[in-house]
């Protein structure tokens, strides 16, 4: 999926090339293959091969993602939404800390090169 | 349906002005990304300049079709002699989506008002009046824990901030700050958010143009910082170390859609951090030459279409336009 958001459309020969792995011709074709079957991408026919592009873009197919994943984990019964709340919460504060740290980084070195710059 | 006079007016003006709000409303909705990234090259200034007109062009040009046409060559052709006309079901539709086309904006508008109203007023009674370096005039300083700095106020902004921020700001991030406020009252931000939250949409109850709001308020949140840093880098990296700093207070109440936060969440910290210490940030010249012309254009503008709009052939023609629309 990587290969063909990066590359818009593609065949099975430059996703293969792109991967750079020593993976098979066959094993590509299939795994394209059937993610078309699951309509995670289209295809139409060019020449002899099938061109593959994405069905969906890289952000419609994380919001997918992520909502079939907390669904899952609500439908069980013994999972409460609170925990999955709180967990989310930690992790977006633990994210936002570390942010505002590098920002607080990018300003004060700013600041020093400012001052460096005045001193000379 | 058979209409008076006077209602046949007001169907005719609410149909009219959902058919051309829904035609330019369609247009600047396809033009929007195009304008968005031709934006992106400007100084945030005028960016936002741009996507304010074209967020209010579709209401602006519905408003003068109907203003400036439709009343006059109504009131002017019209026999206001008591006739019994009957009005077809498609205009009587027309208007009634146009009636929620008002409805749904107006009370948009009203209700971030009188939030606002209801905000200044509990800030009043519990704050007291401060002067500060850095804002224009005194400012509404409140016991709140909460990290507030903020304008409130449609006609009158003030900005209110929490002693709060007074503890954890130091003097220089504080007048950093209470400037970028201060560039939001001077340019009356405050009231263009008034006037969007009140504009209508394409459709009722569709928010179709809301991206172009967002980006405009992004825009102007750039634009008060630039007004703020006013050229210099030093006071852009204190506005950005006050940014942070506010930041890491937590997230500030949110008091009204009709006014303007420090620290808004829908607006990248980090985008405006790092403009901040990108670079200088340009000095914004007020009144410069090119203003100058796009006023005197419009003005022009204005005049060539008062002309037209008064003329009889005009006037016969709208008026025929409009007699189509009610047996439609």
């Amino acid at each position: 999926m990587q290969v063909v958001w990066a590359r818009g459309e593609c065949c099975v020969q430059e996703v293969l090339d792109r991967l750079g792995s020593p993976l098979a011709y066959t094993t590509v074709m299939t795994t394209l293959d059937r993610l078309y079957k699951k309509g995670l991408l289209t295809r139409r026919r060019a020449d002899r091969a099938y061109v593959y592009s994405a069905a969906l873009t890289r952000a419609e197919w994380e919001k997918q993602t992520a909502s079939r994943l907390i669904s899952g984990y609500l439908a069980g019964a013994a999972h409460s939404p609170e925990l999955l709340v709180s967990s989310f919460v930690d992790a977006l504060g633990q994210h936002d800390e570390q942010l505002l740290d590098e920002l607080e980084r990018k300003v004060r070195r700013k600041r020093r090169e400012l001052e460096r710059r005045g001193r000379e | 349906m058979i209409l008076s006079y006077e209602l046949r007016l007001m169907v005719l003006c609410a149909a009219v002005f959902l058919l051309v709000n829904l035609a330019a409303g369609i247009l600047a909705r396809w033009t929007a990304p195009r304008m968005a990234r031709w934006a992106e090259g400007m100084p945030a200034a005028r960016a936002a300049r741009l996507l304010f007109a074209l967020r209010l062009a579709p209401t602006g040009l519905a408003g003068l079709v109907v203003a400036g046409f439709c009343v006059p060559a109504y009131l002017w052709l019209e026999p206001s002699v008591a006739v019994a006309e009957r009005a077809g079901w498609p205009v009587l539709l027309l208007a009634t989506a146009g009636a929620a086309l008002w409805l749904d904006s107006g009370w948009r508008a009203a209700r971030a008002w009188v939030c606002a109203r209801r905000w200044v007023a509990a800030c009043r009674r519990s704050g007291q009046w401060v002067a500060l370096a850095g804002a224009g005039e005194e400012v509404l300083v409140t016991p709140d824990a909460a990290p507030v700095l903020a304008l409130a106020g449609v006609w009158r902004p003030r900005i209110v901030v929490s002693s709060a921020m007074l503890r954890e700001l130091s003097p220089g991030q504080l007048r950093a700050a209470l400037a970028h406020e201060q560039a939001h009252r001077d340019s009356r931000e405050n009231l263009k958010r008034l006037l969007l939250l009140g504009a209508p949409d394409v459709l009722p109850f569709l928010r179709q143009l809301a991206f172009v709001e967002r980006a405009w308020s992004r825009y102007a949140e750039w634009c008060a910082d630039d007004r703020a840093a006013a050229g210099s880098e030093e006071r852009g990296a204190t506005l950005a170390l006050a940014l942070v700093r506010v930041a890491r207070l937590g997230a500030a109440p949110a008091f009204s859609p009709a006014g303007s936060s420090f620290l808004t969440p829908d607006h990248s910290l980090a985008e405006r951090v790092d403009r901040l210490v990108a670079g200088p940030a340009p000095l914004v010249v007020e009144d410069s030459p090119r203003r100058w012309w796009t006023r005197l254009g419009l003005a022009l503008a204005a005049s060539g279409l008062l002309a037209l709009a008064l003329h009889p052939a005009t006037q016969a023609a709208v008026h025929d336009f409009l007699e189509l629309v009610l047996r439609a």
